[in-house]
């Protein structure tokens, strides 16, 4: 039985597959498991293929998928890397046309609303500014660059104009707003660069190293002046106006909530009182407006109302805050029997969207000056929004400049003038006098400002005298201390 | 991402054990399938058919502990199809020869099997298997080439192991009986020549 089966065994192993016949069939099931992988995985099916195909071709495959699924990802990195990295370029950089001709074309195509073409015209303007400036404070603005950056900051105003006069097309208030916006950052931007001028002659290395911003200053001088001037010139509503200054307000209120916690204290009085500043300016105007609409009959009874809170003296105060509530009472009470008439705007809703206005821009300032770092770094918040002074602190300014002058004038007098300055003192004494006087009888009449400025010229005279005098002796000590008195004479001769 | 791994190392499984199947089995599938249909093309074809076959069982989620009986049975039952495809006749007949024989069990043991065996040369039986009938080379060839017991091939024809023992039985008789016949023949041709 086993020499059977053994040779049996043996004859049949004479039969089988040739290697090239073997070889085929194995192609042929591979590629039928290749066509037919495993449920979903096509890579599972590549993996059978690797045994088939000699081994210096194995790794070129492999490198090959290796290399289109990273080809893929880098294609992806490159296509989101560079913008990115464009992002921080300046001018002359090799991924700065990048940033300018495809991010910020991008994000042009992406702003809509002629509104958000504004703000992202004006945006990319600061942009160009912030980029010069970056240039000149390292050394490197070259007189190519400038004229490039002044270019396109001209391109800019250009396109943000063009867009302000399509939005005047269907909305004239609208674009009035846009102008203040406009107008105001491009007062910031204008008020930066004087200040990185201010800086850079202060500092005199970088001047010589490079060239500094001031033709791009100039540029945009220009521009701000053209663009306030377009802005005074169009009409705007006041019920749009009070509308996008609340807006805005919020804005600033949450903004500056946001950043409180990170400023100093310094700051945050400052801000805060520009807040109050902005918020006396609308409640100012609201009262204006509403004056002139409940008794627009008589609009010199209005008038009468705003000037009655001018109450002479220094009690003005008081019988402000009295007027103000009295007259909002009254407000309230009309506005339910009169009809809100629709007249033409009388000279107190001009008034008022005169104030709003500003108000307006004042915000707008403020603005940019909590978002933008380089602007807190050029600038001081006094240059951008300066203090206006409420009427208590117009009286107490007053009140101080006219103490100080009395002071200044009874040290004058105290002195013991020589021949050579007698007369000059005489005359300078006798002008600060009329001054004085006119000023009391200005108070008296409630024209607080008025009697701020004639102090304002009286304070400076009395200055300028005491430092006339302020080598004479004193007439007092001369009297007390003789001998004392007598050496200084002698050194001062 | 430990999960997937898992998985995939299964599925790699899948094709390694496949096609380590593949290797192991493809020569004595293909000399099964040759000695039985004695064209080597269409044998090559069987095979690959039958590589295929399973495949598609693999993919389809099933799980293949021994893939030898598996690729036994597909193979059998495409050698099966080939059969009735083209040689429908022979069949009939083939069944016919079974169906007359059926009566005999004197000889049902694996013993006489063996001892019937032992009497038959080989070489010459190798030479003889492809003027059987495919019922009896199917079982020689199973049992013989590629060295399956009887319970194995019981398994694999779906028949009972005494069937597989009498099958065998009766085909090594008929090629001792053919071996004979050929030798007499030799013999009296031998003698007339005298």
């Amino acid at each position: 039985m086993k020499r059977f089966s053994e040779q049996f065994k043996k004859q049949s192993e004479n039969i089988h597959m040739r290697v090239s016949e073997k070889a085929q069939l194995r192609e042929r099931v591979v590629s039928y498991m290749e066509y037919h992988p495993m449920a979903k995985t096509a890579k599972a099916a590549s993996v059978p293929s690797e045994v088939i195909v000699s081994e210096p071709f194995r790794v070129i495959t492999f490198n090959k998928i290796y290399f289109r699924s990273f080809a893929g990802a880098f294609a992806m990195l490159f296509i989101i890397g560079v913008p990115f990295v464009a992002e921080r370029a300046v001018p002359g950089d090799v991924l700065y046309p990048v940033k300018v001709e495809f991010n910020e074309e991008l994000r042009s195509t992406l702003a809509l609303s002629p509104y958000a073409k504004v703000a992202w015209e004006t945006q990319r303007l600061e942009r160009r500014i912030s980029e010069a400036r970056l240039l000149a404070s390292e050394g490197k603005l070259t007189q190519e660059a400038e004229t490039k950056v002044a270019e396109a900051v001209k391109t800019h105003t250009d396109a943000a104009q063009r867009e302000i006069a399509t939005i005047r097309e269907s909305d004239s208030d609208e674009a009035a707003i846009a102008e203040i916006a406009f107008a105001s950052a491009l007062a910031v931007q204008s008020e930066v660069l004087k200040g990185h001028i201010q800086k850079d002659t202060q500092e005199l290395d970088t001047v010589e190293t490079g060239r500094s911003v001031v033709a791009l200053a100039e540029v945009v001088a220009q521009a701000r002046s053209l663009a306030e001037a377009s802005q005074t010139g169009s009409a705007l509503s006041y019920e749009k106006l009070l509308g996008r200054v609340e807006w805005e307000s919020t804005r600033i209120y949450e903004l500056f909530t946001s950043v409180k916690k990170d400023a100093s204290t310094n700051e945050v009085a400052n801000v805060e009182r520009r807040l109050e500043d902005i918020e006396r300016k609308i409640t100012e105007a609201i009262a204006l407006k509403e004056g002139t609409t409940v008794v627009d009959s008589t609009e010199m009874t209005a008038r009468a109302m705003t000037m009655a809170r001018r109450v002479p003296t220094e009690e003005v105060i008081q019988t402000e805050v009295v007027a103000t509530s009295s007259s909002e009472e009254i407000t309230e009470a009309v506005t339910e029997e009169v009809a809100v008439s629709t007249e033409e705007t009388t000279k107190a809703e001009k008034e008022a969207i005169r104030i709003l206005r500003s108000a307006l821009t004042d915000i707008q300032k403020l603005l940019n000056y909590l978002t933008h770092i380089d602007v807190r770094q050029n600038v001081s918040i006094e240059d951008l929004v300066p203090v206006i002074p409420t009427i208590e602190e117009q009286v107490a300014e007053v009140m101080r400049l006219l103490n100080e002058t009395l002071a200044l004038q009874a040290q004058i007098g105290a002195k013991d003038i020589n021949q050579k300055l007698a007369l000059k003192v005489s005359n300078g004494q006798e002008s600060i006098e009329i001054n004085v006087t006119a000023a009391v009888a200005a108070m008296e009449v409630g024209d607080v400002e008025g009697a701020q400025a004639l102090l304002i010229e009286a304070h400076a005279f009395a200055t300028e005298l005491t430092a006339l005098t302020a080598q004479e002796p004193d007439k007092a000590l001369v009297e007390l201390t003789p001998q004392k008195s007598t050496t200084t004479q002698e050194e001062t001769e | 991402m430990q999960a997937r791994d898992s998985k995939d190392s299964i599925k790699g499984n899948h094709e390694e054990r496949f096609l380590k199947a593949f290797e192991e089995y493809s020569d004595a599938l293909f000399r099964h399938a040759f000695l039985r249909i004695s064209d080597r093309e269409r044998a090559i074809d069987v095979v690959h058919d039958t590589y295929t076959k399973v495949w598609s069982y693999v993919r389809s989620g099933h799980e293949i502990e021994t893939f030898r009986p598996f690729l036994y049975k597909v193979l059998n039952n495409l050698i099966i199809d080939e059969y009735r495809k083209t040689k429908e006749a022979s069949l009939d007949a083939l069944l016919e020869i079974d169906g007359v024989d059926e009566g005999s069990f004197d000889d049902l043991t694996s013993n006489t099997v063996e001892s019937l065996a032992a009497t038959l040369d080989g070489k010459q039986v190798f030479s003889m298997i492809g003027e059987l009938p495919d019922v009896y080379k199917e079982v020689i060839i199973l049992r013989f080439v590629d060295e399956l017991g009887p319970k194995e091939i019981s398994k694999l024809i779906e028949e009972s192991e005494n069937v597989v023992s009498v099958r065998l039985h009766r085909a090594l008789r008929l090629l001792r009986e053919r071996i004979e016949a050929r030798e007499k023949e030799i013999e009296s041709a031998r003698t007339k020549k005298k």
